[in-house]
């Protein structure tokens, strides 16, 4: 919301404040300003010229050469604007000045004609679009006035960021900050002019009848005849435009002023069109069109103004085609209501129109507002002409007044709310000049909230709080520690748990943490050979492409492997995040947290990528937790699974998740030469897991001998088996068995691998002799033996 | 008898003494002290002697053998030490040559951030809270003084699911989750994932992390909201010349809300483009918590009092690394990732 200076000096003293002095109070104690405009400042030597001559340029048909009084001599200056005309008095910037367009107006020759100044457009000074032909002035006006002391062109305007105001109904006009400002300035704030309204006493008021309580608060109305004026006066043009307003023409302008001075919205109807009016809510389906000349379909829930039964105005949020004021218009029925916010609100959102009017309703402003606007309307109108007459009544149906907002409070409250102590006669001045009227009762202060507060916006002790500490300054509250009994922090071992993990692969095994989106991405999917997958549906998405939540976060990892493959030939990726598995018999989201890991490699052959991967699992395991896994044939299979090499990972008698490698029909469609494992555990599961205790052994004095033996075992023997017959001569001298390697190449006999292992043989009596190994290995070779392994 | 062994043996010492190579040192080794050398067999031709003179020329044999062991083991040394050295003087080697590479990992910026930030308020002894992503409207909006139809739910542009529960737009909605689960004197933070409904540009991702701070006990003010907020960003910039500043911010769920302004670190307040010439910085918001949101979670506001605030994780990130264009964040790519490293 744009703020014009001028326009609060009419009702705050600011002489003696620096305008960076007051934006900053204004920011620390009220709202954010996003920026502040010098208006005028590039308007310079610009004074009131007065048209001698207008000759026909010898040169030009467009171009026309002026004499011009400009208060001391006579100069001559080529003008292209249709409207000149001599006798007329235009603002005219000297050589040497500047407007909105020219920063240094010189002295030329324009197709042979000297030209020294230039006549200026409304909007060439800045105070308006209109840039169709000059500004013509009262012809009056003395030539070489300063077109400043004219026209208040020179004007500051902060703009206020919007949002910083949603929770205040009353700072929507200029009255409201500039009460503000007095506050915070320690200035007095002054009254504002308003009409009586004496001539409306005695005559018929406007009928009014209001069928919906809880969506028309109050409605206000009366009728003003005889209207002569058509235009406003050009201070008012310019605060508007500055305001970011279109002008019009006098009582639209007039509306608009008044709603940009006091928040109240008003509209007006001409009487010409307008008997009755009748508040009720819409036709399911009717159509309507707006003053915009759009065509709108309402449904049942939207207020509409009516004429009888006849639909003129959506209200609170814009008037009808209809029965909007035009040209001829001299006598108008002027609606100042209050209208529910949130009617309003759901109204324009739901036919997608958003107004200066709906805007400031759903803020809930203050129905006390509806008569001092009409009030000041009539006052308005009449400086500009003095023989309008106010042609009925004033009707008024106040059917929801909100009640007073009283609040007790003392001074230990807001002193221990706000950290520091303070002085009541403090408290009650910064209260006061904010309007509210404080009584004291004792210890207690009894807070009465004015009414332009009392909507919404205050209601407890807090908010009283706020007005007192902001208006007194958070920069003056000091900072203090706080002080607490000490116990120990409750740790978050999930937390640390995560933190270990990501530590650990990106620390010990080169992998790299990416973060990915929580949605699948169907195209990519598509692309993969995966299909459309399936899962939880987000209603409103706006971009569609993200409106399934993932159940699994291997397709996000696929979509990062996507992006890196063709940069990197080998690379490691994880990520710690959720996924959403359906929904429960609450009713809501089965929401788990998992941990995804990934390798990719070219150079790495499938198979090895998976031992690869299953020994990273293990060390993460043991690292953790001091846990071994079990891996079993994976039973339930996704589609990125693969179909032989894939592997549910148990752990303690749960099953922890799953890893194994990329089904070879989707890794063709990513990438033919890319070889990818992945694993996906479940992090909640993995929490639980408790730390296996370690247990500790003592280690020989003696020393350890060790004996390697390699043989053939059937090459469709499993690992597992083949290691269990070897650890069932464990035990004696033979203290431990490790697996050193497999080879199954060349020279190997046909259906026959070669493994070999590592016998760790050592006694805890004493140094083991040559005979005693000789023995030990005597006894481990007949044992292979019998068990149909070949030495090899 | 003496003469021939001090010959023997004054010869042998000072051939071991001269010996040039490891090759003559064998050779002196098994002419004179190897199983068939001359001190073995002038040790071995002893028992002719008579006794008195077998003493005298054995202890002399034994120490000219004893003698020579010590000079060729030492004499041994010496030539493989000037071995060394003549090989060392010829070699060429190139240490600009590459390492063997074991690649490096990384973690995520956002993670970096979030471990620094939970470590400084796990020091001041503020636990650490989770809380899901896909909530209930109660808790992400109504709980938090948020009622259907309020403007501020406009703000929040939000993802609403099949099933009627939403994504949270802010970890505020941990905030009366955690005060169901632990009763005051609290002191937590959570730091999580949260996702707004809008389109993506440099500046603006539908998902994207937070922090929630929040702080209930008797008699917590406004000062110790700004001392906390003070002392965190002290910690986080690493500096002890951060300047802040409140002033009214509006959040339902905060009374009074304020947003948190840092002084301009790069031109210190002065006014630089980054901080659009106001010499301030607009970091988070915060505030004291709404009296509301304490009775929803079941906390007596007439007894306790609260501060809450939400820092922007991913801004922070964006702001520590430098990174310009928020959308690198959840891209996955490794050309950005792999680039930033914590400590």
């Amino acid at each position: 919301m744009k703020i014009s200076l001028n326009w609060i000096k009419d009702f705050v003293d600011l002489e003696g404040i620096s305008v960076d002095e007051l934006a900053e109070r204004f920011i620390l104690s009220v709202a954010e300003i996003e920026d502040i405009e010098y208006k005028g400042n590039n308007i310079k030597g610009c004074v009131a010229a007065k048209v001698l001559k207008c000759d026909k340029h010898p040169e030009s048909n467009k171009l026309k050469v002026l004499l011009v009084d400009i208060g001391n001599e006579n100069v001559q200056v080529v003008c292209g604007a249709p409207n000149v005309r001599e006798g007329i008095v235009l603002p005219f910037v000297k050589v040497g000045g500047s407007n909105q367009k020219i920063s240094k107006v010189q002295s030329t020759l324009l197709c042979g004609e000297e030209s020294n100044g230039v006549c200026c457009s409304a909007y060439e000074l800045g105070i308006s679009d209109d840039n169709s032909g000059i500004m013509i002035l009262d012809e009056n006006i003395k030539p070489g006035t300063d077109i400043k002391n004219i026209i208040p062109i020179d004007d500051i305007i902060f703009e206020i960021d919007n949002k910083s105001l949603t929770h205040r109904p009353d700072l929507w006009g200029h009255y409201g900050i500039a009460r503000e400002i007095a506050a915070i300035t320690g200035r007095k704030l002054k009254p504002i002019d308003l009409d009586q309204l004496e001539e409306s006493n005695g005559k018929l008021g406007i009928k009014v009848d209001v069928q919906e309580p809880g969506k028309c608060f109050r409605y206000s109305c009366l009728s003003i005849s005889n209207i002569c004026k058509k235009t406003s006066e050009i201070d008012m043009q310019v605060r508007l435009y500055y305001c970011g307003m279109r002008t019009k023409d006098l009582l639209v302008d007039l509306t608009n002023y008044i709603m940009l001075e006091l928040g109240q919205p008003l509209h007006a109807f001409d009487s010409r069109k307008v008997r009755e009016i009748c508040v009720k809510c819409a036709n399911q389906g009717e159509k309507f069109y707006t003053l915009d000349k759009e065509e709108h379909t309402l449904n049942e829930n939207m207020l509409m103004i009516c004429n009888e039964s006849e639909p003129i105005a959506i209200a609170g949020v814009m008037g009808g085609m209809d029965s909007e004021v035009e040209g001829d218009t001299n006598s108008i029925i002027l609606e100042s209501a209050n209208f529910n916010g949130v009617s309003v609100r759901k109204t324009a959102l739901d036919l997608g129109i958003r107004t200066e009017a709906s805007t400031r309703f759903e803020k809930m402003i203050d129905p006390e507002l509806t008569i001092i606007s009409i009030k000041r309307f009539i006052y308005l109108l009449k400086q500009v002409d003095n023989n309008i007459s106010i042609s009925s009544g004033l009707t008024d149906v106040y059917l929801h007044k909100y009640e007073p907002v009283v609040i007790d409070i003392d001074k230990t409250y807001i002193e221990s709310y706000m950290g520091i102590p303070l002085k009541e006669e403090k408290i009650i001045s910064i209260l006061e000049s904010l309007e509210f009227k404080v009584e004291k009762r004792n210890d207690v202060l009894r807070v009465y909230v004015p009414t332009f507060r009392a909507t919404k916006d205050i209601s407890i002790k807090a908010d009283i709080v706020e007005e007192v500490s902001r208006v007194y300054g958070y920069d003056n509250i000091q900072s203090k520690t706080y002080l607490s009994e000490l116990k120990p922090l409750e740790v978050n071992k999930k937390r640390d748990l995560e933190h270990k993990i990501k530590e650990f692969l990106s620390g010990s095994f080169g992998f790299s943490e990416i973060h990915s989106y929580v949605w699948y991405d169907n195209d990519l999917n598509k692309k993969f050979g995966l299909g459309s997958l399936e899962g939880i549906k987000i209603i409103n998405s706006i971009s569609g492409a993200n409106s399934i939540l993932r159940s699994s976060m291997v397709p996000s990892m696929l979509y990062s492997v996507d992006l890196n493959k063709k940069t990197f030939s080998e690379f490691g990726i994880f990520e710690i995040g959720s996924i959403f598995d359906g929904v429960l018999k609450d009713g809501l989201v089965n929401e788990q947290k998992k941990l995804c890991v990934l390798l990719a490699s070219r150079g790495i052959n499938e198979n090895s990528l998976f031992y690869r991967l299953k020994g990273i699992i293990n060390s993460l395991l043991l690292n953790m937790k001091n846990i071994e896994a079990d891996y079993k044939t994976k039973k339930e299979l996704f589609k990125w699974n693969h179909p032989v090499k894939s592997a549910d990972i148990m752990a303690s008698g749960k099953e922890l998740g799953y890893m194994g490698l990329l089904h070879p029909l989707i890794g063709n469609n990513i990438d033919k030469k890319l070889n990818i494992a992945f694993a996906e555990l479940d992090l909640d599961l993995f929490s639980e897991i408790n730390l296996v205790n370690s247990e500790f052994k003592d280690v020989s004095k003696y020393p350890e001998v060790n004996i390697d033996f390699t043989f053939l075992v059937d090459k469709n023997e499993p690992f597992e088996k083949t290691f269990e017959v070897l650890n069932k001569s464990k035990g004696g001298l033979i203290k431990d068995i490790k697996f050193v390697t497999l080879y199954d190449g060349k020279g190997i006999e046909e259906g026959k691998k070669s493994l070999t292992f590592n016998f760790l043989v050592a006694s805890d009596e004493k140094t083991l002799s040559g005979e005693d190994i000789e023995d030990v290995r005597n006894k481990l070779l007949s044992y292979l033996d019998e068990n149909g392994y070949k030495l090899r | 008898m003496l003469n021939k062994v001090s010959d023997i043996g004054n010869y042998a010492v000072e051939c071991a003494k001269n010996a040039m190579s490891e090759k003559e040192l064998d050779e002196i080794r098994v002419r004179y002290l190897g199983k068939k050398g001359k001190f073995t067999e002038l040790l071995k031709s002893l028992k002719n002697l008579p006794i008195e003179e077998r003493k005298t020329v054995g202890a002399l044999a034994n120490k000219f053998k004893a003698e020579l062991e010590k000079v060729v083991s030492e004499r041994s040394e010496k030539i493989l030490e000037n071995d060394i050295n003549n090989k060392l003087k010829s070699e060429v080697f190139d240490i600009s040559f590459p390492g063997e590479d074991f690649g490096f990992g990384t973690l995520h910026p956002v993670t970096i951030v979030q471990k620094q930030i939970e470590k400084i308020f796990t020091d001041m002894g503020f636990m650490i809270a989770d809380g899901p992503e896909c909530v209930t409207d109660y808790y992400c909006f109504k709980a938090l003084n948020i009622p259907e139809n309020h403007p501020a739910r406009d703000m929040q542009d939000t993802y609403y699911l099949e099933n009627g529960q939403l994504l949270r737009t802010q970890t505020s909605a941990v905030q009366v989750k955690v005060m169901e689960e632990h009763k005051p004197p609290l002191k937590v933070i959570a730091p999580g994932r949260c996702f707004r409904n809008e389109d993506l540009d440099a500046c603006h991702e539908n998902t994207f992390f937070q922090l929630e701070g929040m702080m209930i006990d008797k008699g917590i003010s406004i000062s110790n909201l700004i001392y906390f907020m003070k002392t965190l960003l002290t910690k986080v910039f690493g500096r002890d010349d951060i300047k802040i500043r409140l002033r009214p911010g509006y959040f339902p769920f905060v009374e009074p809300g304020f947003e948190l302004d840092l002084s301009c670190l790069i031109c210190q307040g002065k006014g630089c483009p980054t901080c659009k010439q106001s010499g301030w910085l607009e970091l988070l918001p915060c505030g004291m918590i709404h009296p509301n949101v304490l009775k929803y979670g079941d906390i007596d506001p007439d007894e306790y009092s609260g501060f809450a605030f939400g820092l922007g994780l991913t801004r922070l990130a964006m702001m520590k690394f430098g990174i310009k264009d928020i959308r690198y964040l959840n891209s996955g790519d490794l050309r950005v990732l792999k680039q930033i490293h914590g400590e």
